[in-house]
C-alpha cells in the first residue's frame, strides 16, 4: 500500500482536523523524554549560562554581565584554546570518516559469522572506554616505550616526542571515535538496496561508477550523521587532550576542568562551556546545512 | 611484596591499633547510629583512614563513617554545589583550600575543647591562621608531605643538589615538572623567582625563568611521569616525597633530594564542612587525625610525616617520610598568599610560560 492509498482509506484523511488529532499520541509518548530533557539537560545548562555571567577572581563587575565572554574572547590564548579544540576535532573527523566508510564496505561484505567477529573486535574501543584506550596510547607512544624503543635503538629514527602533542591527542581520538563512525556508516550502507547495484551494473556501470552514482549518494545521509557524532566526540573529549596533550596543550575541555578544578573559578568555566556548546552548535549547523545541498530528495 | 599487600597490612594493623587506643582514650560514646561523611582522597590516604582512624572512630564514638572520595578540586566543588545540604561533614585538603574554602563559605572552625591533642602539634605545622576566637581552629594539619626533586639514579651521573638543577642543559626535555595547576607552582613560580634575583613580592624574573625550562611532561599525579621514568624519557622530576617514596617501594628507578635551598613544606588539613549536623563528631574525628598512633601508623605506611609532637617513629621509618631533621630542611609559604594569586598566576603561567615550553 503506498501512502496515497492508506490516505485514501482513511475518512477525512488529509483534512487539517483529523491531523491534528493525530498528533497527541505523538505528543504524550514524547513527554517522558521532552520533560527529561528539560530537567536533566535545561535545567543544568540554564544554571551554567547564568553562572558565566558573574564576577569571579580574574574579573570583578556589576552582575549580570557578558564580561566574562569579552575577557576570553579577547585574549590571544584562549582563542587559540578555541582553534585548538575544532582543530582536532576537525582533523580527527577527516581521518575516521573516510576510515570508517572503507572499514564500514568491507564488514558489509561479511557475512555471517566472521561478519560478527569483526563487529566485536571494532567496537572493543567503545566497551572498554576512552580512559582504557588513552592509557594503552600512553603506554605505547613513550620514546622509550615499545613502538618507538627499538626503532631508536636501531638509529632507524630520531625520538619522535609524540606524548604530550596534538599529534598523540589526534591518534588516540581516531581510536576511539571510528567505531562510532563505522557503526553508524555501516547501517547506512545496509539500507542501500541491493537491487540498486543490480539496476547500475545492468546498465554498464563498472565498481567505480556504480560507488559515485549509487553508493555515495545513498549513503551521505549516514556519513552526515557520522561527521557530526564523530566531531562532537572529539570536540568534547576530555581523557585525550588531558592525558595525551597534556597541560600544555590545553582545549576547552581542560581549560573548563582547570577553571574548575584547580582555580576554584566556576563563571569562567561556565563561560567557557557555553561557548564550547555555541561553537559546537554552529559548526553542527553549517555541516548540516553543506551536506543538505550534496543529498538529493 | 610477597605474601600481604600494603592495603591488607594496613587494614591488620589499624583493628590492633584500634583495640589498643580505645582503652587508652576512653572517649564517651556520643553518636551511636549517626554516621559521619568525610570528604577525602582515595588511595593510601582513604586506607590509613579506614585502617587507623574508622575502627578506633567507631568504637569510641558509637557512629560510623562514610566516605566521599574524590581529588581536591572536584570535592571541594561538591561542597560549593551542596552547600544548603552539604555531602560531607569533614574534608580534607591542603592548606590552601582550606583559606579559599572558608572564604567561599563552605567550612567552619573547630571547637579546641574537643580537640586536646592539638595541644602538641607542632608550630611549623600549623600554617593557618588560627579561627577568629581563642578557642577555635580553622582545621587540624594531620601530616607534613614534602615537595622535592626526584631522580633517575641510573640515567643520571651527578645527582642534583638545587632546584636550579632543573634548567641544567642534560636535563632538557627529560624532566617531568608540575603542571600550572599543581599545588605546588605558587611555591615553583617564588623559588625560580628567587633564583632569578626576584622575591615573592617581585615573581615577573621566575615567571621568565620558569619559562626557560624545558619539561618533557606536566605533571599533577605521580602516576602521571611513573612510567616515563620507567622508560628513561624523564630522568629528573619535582613530586611530593611520599610519591616518591612510594616510587622507590615499588622498585621504580627512582631516587630523591631534599634542595639545598629547601624543600617546600605542605601540612594536609582536615578541617569541617560549614553546615554539618555532627558538629561534635566531626571534632572528634579531627582530633584522632592527630592522635600520636594513629600519626605513627600514618607514617610508617604511607610515608606521610606526622605533626603531633609526641610521635616516636624508628630511625628506618623516619628515612622515609618528612620527619624529624627533614623537616627543618623544608620551607612554609603562607597559604593566604596562594589563595591570593593562584587565579591570576595560573593565567600567567598558562600564557607567559606554557606556550614556550611547548615550543621545544
Amino acid at each position: 500500500m503506498t501512502g496515497s492509498d492508506a490516505a485514501a482509506a482513511v475518512p477525512y484523511a488529509g483534512q487539517p482536523a483529523r491531523r491534528r488529532r493525530t498528533h497527541w499520541p505523538t505528543v504524550l509518548l514524547l513527554t517522558p523524554s521532552l520533560a527529561l530533557l528539560v530537567v536533566f539537560l535545561g535545567v543544568p545548562l540554564i544554571v551554567i549560562a547564568v553562572t558565566s555571567l558573574e564576577p569571579n577572581a580574574l574579573l570583578t563587575f556589576k552582575p549580570p554581565g557578558l564580561q566574562n565572554y569579552g575577557y576570553l574572547a579577547g585574549h590571544a590564548y584562549y582563542l587559540d584554546v578555541v582553534g585548538r579544540t575544532f582543530a582536532l576535532a576537525a582533523d580527527t573527523t577527516l581521518l575516521a570518516v573516510p576510515l570508517g566508510y572503507i572499514t564500514a564496505m568491507l564488514l558489509r561484505g561479511l557475512s555471517g559469522g566472521v561478519g560478527n567477529l569483526a563487529m566485536i573486535a571494532l567496537t572493543f574501543p567503545i566497551l572498554t572506554g576512552p580512559l582504557v584506550v588513552v592509557l594503552g596510547w600512553m603506554a605505547l607512544l613513550p620514546d622509550g616505550g615499545p613502538l618507538f624503543a627499538p626503532l631508536i635503538h636501531a638509529g632507524l629514527i630520531a625520538p619522535p616526542r609524540l606524548l604530550g602533542t596534538d599529534i598523540a591527542v589526534v591518534v588516540s581520538l581516531v581510536q576511539f571515535t571510528l567505531p562510532f563512525a563505522v557503526l553508524t556508516l555501516y547501517t547506512a550502507l545496509r539500507e542501500i538496496p541491493g537491487n540498486l547495484y543490480e539496476a547500475a551494473a545492468n546498465l554498464g556501470a563498472g565498481p567505480v561508477r556504480g560507488f559515485v552514482h549509487v553508493t555515495l549518494p545513498l549513503s551521505l545521509p549516514g556519513v552526515l550523521a557520522t561527521v557530526i557524532i564523530t566531531f562532537s566526540l572529539a570536540a568534547s573529549s576530555y581523557v585525550a587532550p588531558h592525558y595525551l596533550g597534556g597541560a600544555a596543550e590545553l582545549t576547552l575541555t581542560t581549560l573548563i576542568a582547570e577553571f574548575i578544578l584547580a582555580t576554584y573559578n566556576s563563571p569562567f568555566a561556565a563561560a567557557s562551556a557555553v561557548m564550547l556548546l555555541i561553537l559546537m552548535i554552529a559548526v553542527v549547523l553549517a555541516v548540516t546545512q553543506f551536506f543538505a545541498r550534496l543529498i538529493r530528495p | 611484596m610477597t605474601g600481604i599487600s600494603r592495603r591488607e597490612a594496613l587494614k591488620v594493623a589499624g583493628s590492633a591499633a584500634a583495640g589498643a587506643l580505645a582503652g587508652g582514650l576512653a572517649l564517651p560514646a556520643i553518636a551511636r547510629g549517626q554516621t559521619l561523611t568525610v570528604s577525602t582522597w582515595g588511595g593510601i590516604t582513604q586506607d590509613g583512614i579506614k585502617a587507623h582512624v574508622q575502627p578506633l572512630f567507631e568504637k569510641t564514638t558509637g557512629a560510623s563513617i562514610a566516605y566521599d572520595i574524590g581529588g581536591q578540586g572536584a570535592r571541594y566543588n561538591k561542597l560549593l554545589a551542596q552547600r544548603a545540604s552539604p555531602p560531607a561533614d569533614v574534608f580534607f585538603s591542603t592548606d590552601e583550600a582550606v583559606v579559599a574554602g572558608r572564604k567561599a563559605g563552605i567550612l567552619t572552625d573547630a571547637s579546641l575543647k574537643n580537640i586536646p591533642n592539638f595541644a602538641d602539634v607542632a608550630k611549623w605545622a600549623t600554617t593557618l591562621k588560627a579561627a577568629p576566637g581563642d578557642e577555635t581552629v580553622a582545621g587540624v594539619p594531620y601530616t607534613l608531605i614534602a615537595y622535592l626533586l626526584g631522580y633517575n639514579p641510573d640515567k643520571v651521573k651527578d645527582k642534583p643538589t638545587s632546584w636550579g638543577d632543573l634548567w641544567k642543559p642534560e636535563f632538557k626535555g627529560k624532566l617531568a615538572f608540575a603542571s600550572p595547576v599543581h599545588s605546588a607552582m605558587p611555591a615553583l613560580v617564588i623559588i625560580a623567582a628567587e633564583l632569578a634575583g626576584g622575591s615573592a613580592t617581585n615573581v615577573d624574573p621566575g615567571f621568565k625563568k620558569l619559562a626557560a625550562l624545558r619539561p618533557a611532561k606536566l605533571t599533577v599525579f605521580w602516576t602521571d611521569w611513573a612510567p616515563l621514568d620507567k622508560s628513561g624519557d624523564v630522568t629528573l622530576a619535582t613530586e611530593f616525597d611520599y610519591y616518591l617514596q612510594t616510587m622507590e617501594e615499588e622498585k621504580y628507578p627512582i631516587a630523591y633530594v631534599v634542595p639545598k635551598e629547601k624543600g617546600i613544606g605542605y601540612p594536609e588539613y582536615t578541617s569541617i564542612v560549614k553546615g554539618t549536623k555532627n558538629q561534635e563528631l566531626a571534632e572528634a574525628f579531627l582530633n584522632l587525625m592527630i592522635d600520636p598512633k594513629v600519626q605513627e601508623a600514618f607514617a610508617v605506611e604511607t610515608f606521610q610525616g606526622p605533626t603531633n609532637t609526641k610521635v616516636k617513629l624508628s630511625d628506618a621509618a623516619m628515612a622515609k617520610c618528612s620527619c624529624g631533621a627533614r623537616v627543618e630542611q623544608l620551607r612554609f609559604f603562607d597559604p593566604e598568599l596562594f589563595a591570593r594569586v593562584r587565579p591570576a598566576w595560573t593565567e600567567r603561567l598558562n600564557i607567559e610560560v606554557v606556550p614556550n615550553w611547548r615550543a621545544r
